[in-house]
């Protein structure tokens, strides 16, 4: 009698526990056992006593992990370990390659006390765990960052990330084919304005392709396409942090918002020469650089890292370059033909979870990742996008990178962000969701316009 | 004479060291982090940041005050029933097929059986390219408009994909359980029925049904606790797409807690959805059971 | 019918209910053999030639024999 009671009971409450232990126990499961407290090393902020050379911190072996959120670029990384190994010995990198969910992968990291020494992301999740992260202002390898890509790091005045690559976002388009439509060669300045784009866009179209394509995923147009609507076109930096500001406390109606609305009316127009446009959500990254490479879709918006799926599928020698997004028919408007840049990544240090002998070795990794000539030469050929390094010299093979960095030179850019906190983390989630209801015709601009107004006053 | 076996009788402190390593992983695995999940929703833990502050049961009112869990709550329901009553009616009928001693009948059983062997998120992939590519492909060679456009980017042919595939899954894991019941019943039962000149359909109806009972109230259970739990499919086939349309309640549980780095009102959401789960697995147990002694 | 045909009929409606739930694991096993850029246009037909370069990618990313 007695051992069926203790049966029933080990039954009963695993059986109660098997209904919901999926949902319950899987999400609590992802932040298993030891969770931390406020014991937070005091060991961050300003440190004195700590010899930059790490002539110490090569004498003693140290084992740090290295976590990236750049996908398809794992090769490339782990090539890079390993001759920064070789470079140094006694230091052990792991790598930790970004799955499907970034930021939730690094959660679980954090959440089991195996917080990345080195991780790789983006400026607003470093922002919003900057307690956890060391200060690189005073470190040598800051003196190798161009001035203006540190504005994305810094914040309070103290820099906590270092720029991985500066990418460019716009309109892709396909030299061949828009030299063909143009009859001639086809010269990127000559569109100054929305109308210039269009004529573009019917002249390819005369030859029997799609003027344009959008890929119609939630990061791509809630991420890019919205977050264009947020940038220079509002002023300087002041002006858009205002701007979201007064989102924030109610007191900005977007219909009311010039900018906004003038960069819809593109949007519009575009989504008329959609190579998509039959089924805009079908989208897909793979699928899209296919068709961009064969011509079906003479141009495309995207960015210049669309070259890792690119440059295994073009033909050898063709070329390509970038276009910035026209806000409006306005000729003399400048915003009209500047390129929006961001530094999209950056690599950052953990202080809360790492020793300060593991600290000085991630503040070694990533100077040999933004000053070894080898490392810049894997990261412009692999990666393929310009890089901000004082001291770069070498030759980006990707006619995309190359594009964005002549913007950047010429001075025809503008940072895409502007504060590293201008968009909170998941502002790609909920506003892409959005803009793919509309480019499907499933909600009008004003429904758009309200639902992100709302998801603006709903950030704390 | 009769004889027994001696038996020394098991002792119920014998009977716990038995169960002790799996009660001990268990409780390690499952029962510890649901009391530690359950902790977590009474503070504001985003997921990452150093700090946590206590702050009663204001997860769960924000849970019940948000219409989006509510909405993606009904929208699982629909699909629970769906794809319950579409797994566990195509897994009996192909249980009755293949307990029919036709020819080739192993072959059957572990060609139907082979989609549950393959992981949730590779079938999510590969419907995900035959819904968004080769079915549009086809349906653009013979002209259809209505299979021209992918069912993935639109809400509701979006959920019926999802049910399709998640039935698709299940119905052979059921046809398994099924087979078992079927199998069990008695030869005579069957024979007798034919002799009094019962039509097949009759023998199905009157005969074989009342006698799995047993196993229905397993695949409904079993189907039920499953599909409300659905992830895997539902993150590879549409990541709760188009537009957040057909995100059902354990993806919405993740997004909130991970992607909107709302910890605690996740996890207040999950302990919400188990409680529910449990009650709705518990009282169709109980139905069915009374359902049977009758 | 017959007993003998009821039962032919059978195997055959549940060899049709085979063949269309296996389509998309013929899908799947097919087009491991192809290139991406021959299965986005091409996915239904039969490979072109049969190339193990995806499969020997996959064992090398996966770390399969863990060199």
């Amino acid at each position: 009698m007695k051992k069926r009671v203790v049966a029933a009971v080990l039954a009963g409450v695993m059986a109660a526990g098997l209904a919901g232990c999926g949902a319950a126990a899987g999400t609590a499961a992802e932040t298993a056992a030891s969770h931390e407290d406020a014991a937070v090393s005091e060991e961050q902020g300003t440190e004195e006593a700590e010899s930059e050379t790490g002539a110490d911190a090569a004498q003693e072996p140290v084992s740090i992990s290295f976590y990236t959120t750049e996908t398809g670029k794992d090769d490339m990384f782990q090539d890079l370990i390993r001759d920064f190994q070789e470079k140094n010995p006694g230091i052990t990198v792991e790598y930790i390659a970004a799955g499907d969910d970034q930021l939730q992968k690094w959660m679980s990291l954090y959440a089991s006390n195996e917080g990345p020494t080195v991780s790789l992301m983006d400026p607003i999740n470093i922002y919003e765990n900057r307690e956890r992260m060391k200060d690189l202002t005073d470190k040598e390898l800051i003196a190798n960052i161009q001035e203006d890509a540190l504005s994305t790091f810094t914040f309070d005045g103290r820099i906590y990330g270092a720029p991985y690559t500066a990418a460019g976002i716009g309109i892709l388009y396909n030299q061949a084919v828009c030299d063909e439509a143009v009859g001639g060669t086809f010269d990127p300045a000559s569109i100054k304005t929305r109308s210039d784009l269009e004529d573009l866009f019917n002249k390819i179209e005369a030859t029997g392709r799609a003027g344009t394509m959008f890929t119609g995923v939630n990061w791509s147009l809630g991420a890019h396409y919205v977050g264009i609507t947020y940038g220079a076109a509002n002023g300087d930096v002041e002006a858009r942090v205002q701007k979201v500001a007064d989102l924030k406390a109610g007191q900005l109606s977007l219909a009311d918002d010039e900018v906004i609305n003038d960069y819809f009316d593109t949007f519009d127009m575009m989504a008329e020469h959609n190579y998509n446009k039959e089924d805009p959500l079908v989208g897909n990254i793979n699928m899209d650089a296919q068709a961009f490479a064969d011509g079906a879709a003479g141009t495309w918006f995207m960015g210049d890292w669309a070259w890792t799926y690119l440059g295994p599928i073009v033909e050898e020698g063709a070329e390509f370059g970038l276009l910035p997004v026209p806000l409006n028919d306005d000729p003399d408007n400048e915003v009209n033909t500047l390129l929006p840049t961001s530094f999209a990544k950056g690599y950052c240090v953990d202080a809360s979870q790492n020793s300060k002998a593991q600290q000085a070795a991630g503040v070694k990794f990533i100077q040999y990742i933004t000053s070894d000539e080898y490392a810049e030469e894997q990261l412009a050929k692999i990666a393929g996008q310009a890089l901000p390094y004082k001291n770069f010299n070498g030759e980006i093979e990707s006619p995309l990178g190359r594009s964005t960095a002549s913007y950047i030179s010429a001075g025809r850019n503008y940072d895409f962000y502007g504060t590293p906190d201008l968009l909170p983390s998941d502002f790609w989630y909920e506003n892409g969701a959005y803009m793919c209801e509309y480019i499907s015709g499933a909600c009008d601009r004003q429904t758009l316009f309200s639902d992100m107004e709302a998801y603006w006053k709903n950030i704390q | 004479m009769k004889t027994h076996a001696r038996r020394r009788p098991i002792t119920a402190l014998q009977f716990c060291g038995f169960a002790l390593p799996s009660l001990l992983i268990w409780t390690g695995v499952v029962a510890v982090p649901f009391f530690y999940g359950i902790g977590i929703t009474f503070t504001d833990w985003n997921g990452l940041s150093m700090h946590i502050h206590f702050t009663g049961l204001q997860n769960y009112r924000a849970v019940f005050g948000d219409k989006t869990f509510l909405v993606s709550f009904w929208r699982t329901v629909i699909y629970v029933l769906f794809t319950v009553a579409a797994s566990n009616v195509v897994g009996f009928l192909l249980a009755l097929a293949v307990t029919g001693k036709i020819k080739g009948q192993n072959l059957f059983r572990a060609g139907f059986f082979t989609p549950n062997i393959i992981g949730g998120i590779i079938l999510g992939y590969i419907w995900n390219f035959l819904f968004s590519y080769a079915l549009t492909g086809f349906g653009k060679s013979i002209g259809s408009a209505w299979l021209s456009k992918s069912w993935l980017t639109d809400p509701y042919k979006a959920l019926a994909a999802l049910i399709i595939v998640s039935a698709w899954q299940l119905s052979g894991y059921l046809m398994v359980i099924y087979i078992a019941g079927l199998t069990n019943v008695p030869e005579e039962l069957i024979e007798a029925a034919r002799i009094d000149g019962a039509s097949a359909g009759q023998i199905v109806r009157s005969v074989k049904l009342p006698l799995i009972r047993e196993s229905v109230t397993i695949c409904v259970f079993l189907s039920i606790a499953r599909s409300f739990m659905s992830y895997d499919v539902n993150l590879s086939l549409t990541a709760g797409g188009p537009y957040k349309s057909t995100e059902l309640i354990a993806y919405k549980i993740y997004q909130t807690a991970f992607t909107n780095m709302e910890f605690g009102k996740g996890q207040a959401q999950a302990i919400v959805l188990f409680v529910i789960v449990a009650a709705v697995s518990l009282l169709q147990v109980r139905l069915t059971r009374k359902g049977a002694e009758q | 019918m017959g007993e003998k045909g009821k039962k032919k009929l059978v195997v055959i409606v549940v060899a049709a209910a085979l063949v269309l739930f296996m389509i998309p694991f013929y899908l799947l096993v097919l087009n491991t053999f192809k290139t991406t850029a021959e299965f986005t246009k091409t996915p239904f037909a039969w490979p072109r030639s049969f190339r193990f370069d995806n499969y020997a990618e996959a064992i090398r990313r996966m770390d399969f024999f863990m060199r």
